[in-house]
């Protein structure tokens, strides 16, 4: 009798044990996942609003609301992988201004965990530039009207038709070492204000 | 007891389970909104995008005076599309499109582009064949096929409303910046605007005697701003030369013959536009290049010059027979409304000379300048007698032409407007 009660003890604590330790352990998961999703959550929220202001900004190239100014020559001034300087009349008021689109160092964002987010500036004129975003890819092509892609750095008066824009917006803080990440890409945002060549 | 532990377990693993599920659902419903903000706000911006070309489309196509009845759905989403003219030629077009409660605007003008921004502009090829040595530069279009001859060079984009037309196996033309079928937009314009400008404010040469006969005007630029000209009527003679200031002559550019010829060379400081009109007269409505006619500021050189030149005949634009001429260089832009640009008799030249267009040439049909037979050690035909046609655009053209040179029917977009930046408003 004593014996079997120690043996239905034991067996208890032992299966109440294995059934804690894996109800601890999807806890565990439920938690990860929950922060995982809800920064994964961030990461669009953050994508789209980036997107929704680049996609405005970028389909002004060579934009002027006088429309005997607008430009006979290319209206990018610079452009690499990284940054572009464009010719757009930003507030609509018949002058063309000065758009300058570049990220930072990755220094710049040292309180974060993430080694790869930067912060991406937008400066008009010579004002001070304002940050629209952090993100961890800002990379730029672009083409010719045969759709050739034309090797980095343009110069002014290049045979630029078209521009590819792409994004990559990283969560700052890892969850189980892993980041989340979101990406949108665009061919084509800028093409209606540029003279095509 | 057991049975009390168990039950606050139970109790504690579905709290739990509750918070997180509920976080997990409320992040699954964030991310759903944030795909269906981006979607509702990309169609909206389609959709008004969508209302723009359905605008340009019923005003080029259907009725210049199309007006649209708002809202128009184009598939879900609502459509206001509202049409106003800032000025002649000009057309501002707005398009408000709500798709699922986002809305988006989209403005755009757009212009009646000058038969001037196009490097060539035919209704026809004929039995005319584009060939070697022929280069032809900024955008192309016809309403034909494009015929080609051996290796024409097509440096600009490449449109036509039927295709591509080889003339044999041995015709590889090049096409630097593709081709695409276009539809047709005839080569015709109204003269009765124009002569509105030169009787109001520039020169008008025609028959003063009232016996219906044709006028011939001689025209020779000079590089310090003044014009010589002489003018005859009918068969009479020639009057004196007269030198003057162009701005003198046609204050706003414009010099017509009506009835008549126009004779025209030398080196254009300023800007004008030279139209000849037939008015029925088979003999009337040509403008002859004897010689080369050029701006007085290379826009090769200077991109600023500001001399424009066009060239507008009723019947066709001709260069007249002259073996001892050699090459010509024709800084203009050309409008032929009966024919293209001539070369009188070019098989009967002793050699193969070059014409040098810097400008464009738009008209009815392409017109035969050179003879071509095939060099089998060159592999490929070569021009042997007459003129080859060489043709650099002038890029100003893009944005300007020469005063009151016409226009196309169509409206073509100049500028767009997509202002608004739509932000998600999320809890």
């Amino acid at each position: 009798m004593g014996f079997s009660t120690l043996i239905d003890i034991a067996g208890s604590m032992f299966i109440g044990g294995i059934i804690l330790l894996n109800l601890l352990n999807l806890n565990n998961n439920l938690a990860t996942n929950s922060f995982y999703y809800s920064n994964y959550k961030n990461s669009q929220v953050d994508l789209v609003i980036l997107a929704s202001v680049i996609e405005r900004d970028f389909n002004l190239i060579g934009y002027s609301a006088n429309y005997n100014a607008i430009k006979n020559d290319s209206t990018i001034i610079y452009g690499d992988s990284s940054s572009i300087r464009f010719l757009s009349d930003f507030n609509n008021d018949g002058n063309f201004d000065t758009v300058y689109f570049y990220i930072g160092n990755v220094n710049e964002l040292l309180n974060t965990t993430n080694p790869r987010d930067r912060l991406l500036y937008r400066r008009i004129n010579n004002n001070s530039p304002k940050i629209i975003g952090s993100v961890t890819e800002f990379k730029l092509s672009y083409f010719d009207g045969l759709m050739n892609e034309i090797h980095s750095p343009i110069i002014y008066n290049s045979n630029v038709n078209f521009i590819r824009v792409s994004l990559r917006v990283e969560s700052s803080f890892p969850v189980d070492d892993r980041y989340s990440d979101a990406i949108w890409k665009r061919m084509t945002v800028t093409t209606k204000n540029i003279v095509k060549k | 007891m057991s049975g009390k532990i168990s039950l606050i377990l139970i109790l504690g693993f579905s709290t739990i389970f509750t918070f997180y599920g509920l976080r997990m659902l409320e992040s699954k419903n964030s991310s759903a909104n944030n795909f269906y903000f981006y979607y509702n706000k990309s169609q909206a911006n389609y959709s008004a995008i969508s209302g723009i070309y359905l605008a340009l489309t019923n005003i080029n196509k259907i009725s210049s005076s199309w007006e649209p009845s708002n809202p128009t759905f184009i598939g879900n989403a609502r459509v206001y599309i509202n049409l106003t003219f800032p000025s002649v030629g000009i057309l501002r077009i707005r398009s408000i499109a709500n798709f699922n409660g986002i809305t988006d605007t989209v403005i755009v003008i757009a212009k009646q582009k000058s038969f001037s921004s196009y490097g060539n502009y035919y209704q026809q090829f004929n039995n005319v064949w584009a060939a070697t040595a022929d280069t032809f530069d900024g955008a192309f279009h016809t309403n034909d096929y494009v015929q080609c001859y051996g290796n024409p060079v097509f440096l600009g984009k490449v449109t036509t409303a039927k295709g591509i037309k080889l003339w044999d196996n041995k015709s590889f033309p090049e096409f630097h910046q593709g081709w695409k079928l276009e539809s047709a937009d005839p080569v015709q314009f109204d003269t009765s605007a124009m002569r509105l400008a030169a009787y109001s404010n520039g020169k008008v040469f025609t028959d003063t005697t009232k016996n219906n006969r044709d006028t011939n005007l001689k025209l020779t630029f000079l590089s310090d701003g003044n014009v010589k000209y002489q003018w005859k009527i009918g068969t009479g003679a020639w009057s004196p030369e007269v030198t003057t200031a162009l701005s003198s002559l046609s204050p706003n550019g414009l010099i017509m013959v009506q009835k008549g010829n126009v004779y025209v060379q030398g080196n254009l400081n300023g800007q004008a536009t030279i139209v000849a009109t037939h008015k029925g007269s088979s003999s009337a409505g040509i403008v002859y290049i004897e010689k080369s006619i050029t701006y007085a500021e290379n826009p090769n050189i200077n991109p600023n010059s500001d001399d424009f030149l066009g060239i507008v005949a009723e019947r066709r634009v001709e260069i007249p027979f002259d073996n001892s001429r050699g090459d010509i260089d024709i800084h203009a832009s050309i409008f032929s409304v009966a024919g293209g640009i001539t070369v009188a008799n070019y098989q009967n030249y002793s050699s193969a000379y070059k014409m040098n267009i810097l400008g464009s040439v738009s008209g009815l049909k392409v017109e035969p300048t050179a003879k071509y037979v095939y060099n089998s050690t060159l592999k490929r035909y070569v021009p042997t007698n007459g003129y080859s046609y060489i043709q650099k655009y002038d890029r100003r053209f893009d944005l300007q032409a020469p005063p009151f040179f016409p226009k196309l029917k169509v409206f073509t977009p100049l500028s767009w407007y997509q202002g608004q930046v739509i932000i998600p408003n999320f809890e």
